[in-house]
């Protein structure tokens, strides 16, 4: 059956209708979130009298915001920088061995199952009787040997190095990816000029893969200003405030002390953090795209 | 974008392509590649060893023996407590997740087609701003998420919960399924369109189809953010009986009742279906991961 043209506007709504609907409800929660960081609900009734940016001065001038948000940007640059190096480093060993998909495989596994579960298999793992101090006893480290996530001056590194292990698998499949998609005869030609191992790799494979780490980097620095899950699982920000991120503050606020309009204003300082990433990200995807 | 995604993908299904073999052929000692590579692998399975090895363990073998040594006999106990504990949500996260992930990919897929293959003013303003609805940190979705589900009377419904995930992952299914509808042919749909066919008859007997692998990768992403997602799953549900499977095991792991080799049985279980996923579709799960970063 063919449509007469007139017709036509009906078939944008069948196709983007939906996405679209949702997208506007999407924009108008956020809307809604920053009005709600505005009002004066802090108890279990709503309450929407607008204050201005009372609750933001509250917020920010909190200790917990204060080390939240330490502690979030220390857990981006000690998640993102070993993260993409080791992903890069690997994904070249891998094409090496010839075995990508054993070794994939290997690496996903971490990367698909939840934060929730990765979260809890760490917990066991770093006990004080845990598989992490036993092997360090089997080995002789005896001076590495301690209570991991209970000790607050390692349990944020601790709680960092999960979210590495999780998200190493992604890393390597991006890099991989961008590897091989390098043009053959760039190799070839610096093979025949006799080039070593690592001299392909920092004088051809690392000038090539750019646009790799214009990807990673900016979703790692993404995923560790959401970061939260590992937090509630693993420590439920503890011991003390030493792994407080902004996300679990937010929560605790929002749905903890049931003060929304302070939550809230958290959830809006989050949102303009990752905007700083999103928006030049977006961007770029955009001029691909349609450029 | 497009043709770094073909690449891409042609390059990950070209197994030993002939730059491999170059760098494969070099003077560099594989053995002390291998050797690395091993450690590293060594290191990162030996959360799922021992979460493993523990769920086999008795609750006293747990306390009393090294935690890296096998079991001294295979004990079930453990299992079959946990599956007490999780199947329900097991249940419930399936019937969740298997919902929207059908409800995401479908509006995902409709949209992803049209803003793939038409131009019409404002299709860059309109990619541009589902790429940031996918890309947005979800806290700030989240109060006004309960209220507009409290208002409509789902809070705490799996409905609810249904919906909430319908509107965080639609764009994601949008963009991801949008990156394989450029990847294919546009000969096909012209033909079908010169046959008299109306777009959305060619997008369901032509397109798809052609797309199923597309199609596939990206039900398969948004099946596995759906099955893991934390945040929403543990704030819009508070009913223990309708919880799903990620706070059911974060509740475990609160309990101190509970044992650690009931734990790791629960949380074994709890990662079964994305684990199974990655295993048998792995290649599926890598080109969703790689469209979905929007640049291939």
């Amino acid at each position: 059956m063919r449509l007469p043209r007139r017709y036509k506007i009906i078939q944008f709504l069948i196709f983007l209708g939906p996405i679209l609907t949702i997208t506007v409800l999407l924009y108008a929660m956020i809307a809604w979130c920053t009005y709600i960081s505005m009002s004066d609900w802090r108890s279990a009734a709503i309450s929407l009298r607008f204050v201005g940016f009372r609750n933001y001065a509250d917020v920010v001038s909190t200790e917990r915001f204060l080390v939240s948000l330490i502690n979030n940007i220390q857990w981006m640059i000690l998640f993102m920088i070993p993260t993409t190096f080791l992903g890069l480093v690997l994904a070249y060993l891998i094409i090496m061995t010839g075995k990508e998909t054993l070794f994939r495989t290997i690496f996903l596994l971490s990367t698909a199952i939840s934060m929730t579960v990765a979260g809890t298999l760490w917990v066991w793992m770093y006990a004080s009787e845990g598989a992490l101090n036993t092997l360090f006893k089997m080995l002789g480290l005896n001076f590495l040997v301690r209570p991991w996530i209970s000790d607050p001056s390692t349990a944020l590194y601790a709680l960092i190095f999960v979210t590495i292990w999780q998200y190493l698998g992604f890393s390597i499949i991006v890099f991989e990816a961008a590897i091989k998609g390098i043009d053959r005869a760039i190799v070839e030609a610096a093979v025949v000029d006799g080039a070593s191992g690592l001299t392909l790799f920092f004088r051809i494979i690392l000038p090539q893969v750019k646009h790799a780490f214009l990807i990673v980097v900016p979703l790692l620095v993404l995923a560790a200003l959401k970061v939260f899950d590992v937090v509630y699982v693993m420590t439920r920000g503890g011991p003390g405030l030493s792994t407080y991120v902004l996300a679990y503050f937010m929560w605790v606020k929002a749905f903890w002390e049931r003060f929304m309009a302070d939550g809230a204003a958290i959830a809006i300082i989050i949102l303009l953090l990752s905007l700083v990433v999103v928006i030049p990200y977006a961007w770029y995807a955009l001029k691909r795209w349609f450029g | 974008m497009k043709s770094f995604l073909i690449r891409a993908m042609k390059a990950l299904h070209e197994p030993r392509k002939a730059v491999l073999k170059l760098l494969s052929n070099f003077k560099v000692k594989l053995i002390v590649v291998y050797l690395l590579l091993g450690i590293m692998c060594f290191f990162w399975l030996m959360p799922f060893y021992v979460a493993i090895v523990t769920s086999l363990k008795t609750h006293r073998e747990t306390y009393t023996t090294n935690v890296l040594q096998p079991p001294s006999q295979v004990y079930i106990g453990a299992w079959i407590e946990a599956w007490k504990r999780v199947s329900i949500p097991f249940f419930n996260s399936i019937l969740v997740s298997i919902v929207s992930t059908v409800a995401c990919v479908l509006i995902g897929a409709l949209g992803g087609y049209y803003l793939a293959r038409f131009r019409f003013r404002g299709a860059e303003q309109l990619f541009f701003l589902i790429a940031i609805a996918a890309f947005i940190p979800y806290q700030v979705l989240l109060i006004p998420m309960t209220m507009l589900l409290a208002s409509l009377g789902l809070f705490g419904t799996h409905l609810g919960l249904i919906l909430a995930y319908i509107m965080l992952f639609s764009p994601w299914a949008a963009l991801i399924s949008s990156a394989f509808f450029l990847a294919i042919p546009k000969d096909f749909e012209e033909a079908a369109f010169v046959d008299g066919a109306s777009p959305l008859q060619t997008f369901f007997k032509v397109v798809l189809p052609i797309a199923l692998p597309g199609i596939l990768s990206t039900t398969i992403i948004i099946f596995m953010n759906v099955w893991n997602e934390f945040f929403f799953a543990v704030s819009l549900i508070t009913n223990p009986a309708l919880r799903t499977i990620q706070p059911e095991i974060a509740n475990l792991r609160g309990t101190t009742t509970v044992a650690w080799n009931t734990l790791m049985a629960g949380s074994i279980i709890g990662t079964l279906p994305p684990t199974i996923i990655c295993l048998m579709l792995g290649r599926y799960f890598i080109r969703g991961l790689l469209a979905g970063t929007l640049k291939g």
